[in-house]
């Protein structure tokens, strides 16, 4: 039912999340009002600190139980930034109780997880969005080309998303050979598998632009992060992706250490078409920005608080021209727009679910070292 | 340096190269090696060997693409002591390599394949921004190139950007696959690479690129080193659109011709070993099943 103003529920500020960013969003939106803050009463004191503070600074409530704050009738659409590991379970309880949906990035932790998400909010008839691959610059220049038609048919798409984040030390070298941990465990208290965080961005250019993928290879092995080596988890891989006619994408993704791009890393995507080549860089358009002291006295550090930067930007020799790189206002439109017409958001459950098997596609072939065929066999995970 | 009547042996769409090559190096003519001639080419241009070997004394022969007839033309040429240096690989048997050897051995007629990229600017600066300590180990290369208009240039661009990517990265190949599709003549090339020394690369060859170089990038554990082709053209921006122009000093091709020449007089280069032709041409069959299979399949190059 079409209201004048959405209702938004914040459901955990987790630092593996990007809730932080989507606060200035939900409040810019004439569509959407932010109502409440809520989390599991299950969570630990800092996070629970967290959820708290932020709901003091926005002047809403903070609702310890999210079962509880999905009873408001105030609440239309839950933003949801908790750990991937409990985003499957939350999205299906808020789509049960008629709640659209705002999910970071991934739906859930593995495929039966974002299977189950699938049906329960298809069947809830609820909408949902996942805003981070589909809106951003990367992907609306890259539309504009092939939209063009000047390419001629698109062969293949090749994509290098880095960030260039984080401060790289020396590594362990007798730990480097071990092999890469299975897909499923994906964050630790101080990392993230960069494969499945930065790769993702690349993987969902490459959906919205191929048919259906059918073989993944990937490859891993490079380091850049005693911390990562430790867990023998990655901080860069690469895939190469076929879809169902034959077109080919490669891509790489990784958290590579600041100071290594004039734009904090790159962002680009080189589409091949039966008529020409073109090059996207998602960071731009810009101004080249060259400031004396930044150069000559730069002492840059990444903060003691947060050494992998998940919520910093690195230093960069850019300024942006785009109005939104990351594409999120879009998304929200999308997301208000859906609400209001009872149609679908341009990337739902669905395409993050598919999204989601293409990374672990990505890993088990890491893992095998051999392609991997889609659809997954579900004895593997 | 003596004086040589040299020819080129081009393809229609190489005039931007031919041209440069032109500005630097004496040629006598040029064998277009496709059904389009060269267009208003303020030099003789001849489309089959026999009629040009009747009209030029050719001394030394440059193979700036592959063609079905190829391994002919070179084996007459060798035949008739013509020097040769050639773009990329000859798909020759191991009795066909032995028997233009031994031709080429006996009249003392130079044969070089491949190794263009060593007078690139481009692979120079990679290779040299790679030595320095700052950059650490290397992790990853991406180079996209052009040379797909058709199988066989496709494959040159391939082994080239293979070759180019093991001395780049500084390390022999751990495992190669390969994914390729086609429209037409317009082939698409994907090589994925791990090396020894724990670095990836991943080497596109594209139907249509810019002639100059590929758009390249370099990754170490200390930064990043990377450049494109678009940004490195000179925009001529007109009435009815932008050209991009390949600035002229980054053409390979002048260079390494001038080099080959240059050898001639040092004495005659014999045909580069077996073994590298061998894996080439593995190559050439694994692209062939990739584009048949239309998935990412893995290649035995062999040591």
């Amino acid at each position: 039912m079409q209201k004048e103003e959405y209702g938004v529920l914040l459901v955990s500020f987790s630092k593996h999340s990007h809730q932080r960013n989507f606060v200035e969003l939900y409040q810019a939106n004439p569509r959407t009002r932010i109502v409440a803050v809520s989390d599991e009463s299950d969570v630990d004191d800092e996070l629970k600190a967290i959820n708290q503070q932020w709901a003091a600074e926005l002047s809403v409530p903070y609702i310890e139980g999210v079962d509880q704050a999905l009873q408001r009738d105030d609440v239309d659409i839950v933003s949801i930034g908790h750990e991937i590991e409990r985003r499957a379970d939350l999205s299906i309880r808020a789509a049960q109780a008629g709640k659209h949906l705002w999910i970071d990035k991934f739906v859930g932790a593995t495929i039966d997880q974002c299977d189950a998400v699938v049906e329960k909010v298809e069947a809830a008839g609820v909408k949902s969005i996942i805003p981070s691959y589909t809106y951003s610059e990367l992907v609306r220049q890259s539309h504009f080309l092939l939209a063009s038609g000047e390419l001629g048919d698109l062969l293949g798409l090749h994509v290098d998303i880095l960030f260039g984040k984080s401060w790289p030390r020396p590594l362990d070298e007798s730990q480097l050979d071990h092999p890469l941990l299975p897909p499923g465990r994906w964050k630790f208290p101080d990392i993230k598998r960069e494969l499945l965080t930065v790769g993702a961005y690349a993987v969902g250019l490459i959906q919205t632009c191929f048919d259906s993928i059918t073989h993944v290879h990937g490859q891993g092995g490079a380091y850049f992060f005693p911390e990562h080596v430790a867990h023998h988890a990655d901080d860069f891989g690469t895939m190469t992706l076929t879809d169902k006619a034959g077109r080919i994408a490669t891509l790489c993704g990784g958290r590579t250490g600041v100071a290594s791009h004039p734009a904090g890393g790159p962002s680009t995507a080189h589409l091949i078409g039966s008529k020409g080549s073109a090059m996207v860089d998602g960071k731009r358009p810009h101004l080249h920005a060259y400031m004396r002291d930044t150069i000559v006295h730069s002492d840059y550090r990444p903060a003691a608080e947060d050494p992998m930067q998940w919520a910093s930007g690195p230093p960069g020799m850019t300024a942006g021209m785009a109005a939104d790189s990351v594409g999120f206002s879009p998304a929200l439109d999308d997301l208000v727009r859906a609400i209001d017409a009872d149609d679908n958001t341009y990337y739902t459950v669905r395409q993050a679910r598919d999204h989601m098997e293409i990374l672990i596609a990505g890993y088990l072939s890491i893992v095998r070292g051999a392609p991997v065929s889609l659809p997954l066999q579900r004895e593997v995970h | 340096m003596a004086a040589r009547s040299l020819v080129l042996v081009a393809r229609s769409d190489q005039r931007q190269i031919v041209q440069n090559i032109c500005a630097q190096v004496d040629v006598a003519a040029v064998l277009v090696a496709s059904r389009r001639r060269l267009a208003a080419w303020p030099l003789p241009t001849f489309s089959d060997l026999e009629t040009l070997r009747r009209e030029v004394a050719v001394e030394a022969a440059c193979f700036l693409t592959p063609y079905a007839h190829l391994k002919q033309d070179i084996s007459t040429l060798v035949d008739a002591g013509v020097h040769i240096l050639c773009g990329g690989p000859i798909s020759l048997s191991r009795k066909e390599f032995d028997a233009i050897r031994e031709k080429a051995k006996a009249g003392n007629v130079g044969i070089a394949l491949g190794g263009r990229h060593f007078h690139s600017q481009v692979y120079k600066t990679l290779v040299q921004q790679r030595a320095q300590q700052e950059f650490g180990n290397p992790v990853y290369l991406r180079q996209i190139s052009g040379g797909g208009t058709a199988l066989l240039p496709a494959w040159w661009s391939a082994c080239e950007l293979l070759e180019q990517a093991t001395e780049i990265l500084d390390a022999n190949l751990k495992t190669l696959h390969i994914a390729a599709n086609r429209q037409g003549s317009k082939h698409h090339i994907t090589l994925t690479a791990a090396l020894q020394n724990r670095s990836n690369a991943q080497l596109v060859v594209a139907p249509i690129h810019l002639a100059t170089h590929a758009d390249v990038l370099l990754l170490g554990s200390g930064g990043l080193v990377y450049g494109e082709s678009s940004y490195n053209a000179l925009p001529l921006i007109k009435e009815n659109g932008v050209q991009l122009l390949s600035p002229p000093d980054q053409h390979p091709e002048a260079s390494w011709i001038s080099a080959f020449l240059a050898q001639l007089d040092q004495g005659a280069p014999s045909l580069a070993n077996w073994s590298a032709l061998a894996r080439q041409n593995k190559l050439l069959t694994a692209i062939r099943r990739a584009l048949k299979q239309q998935q990412p399949i893995p290649v035995k190059l062999g040591a």
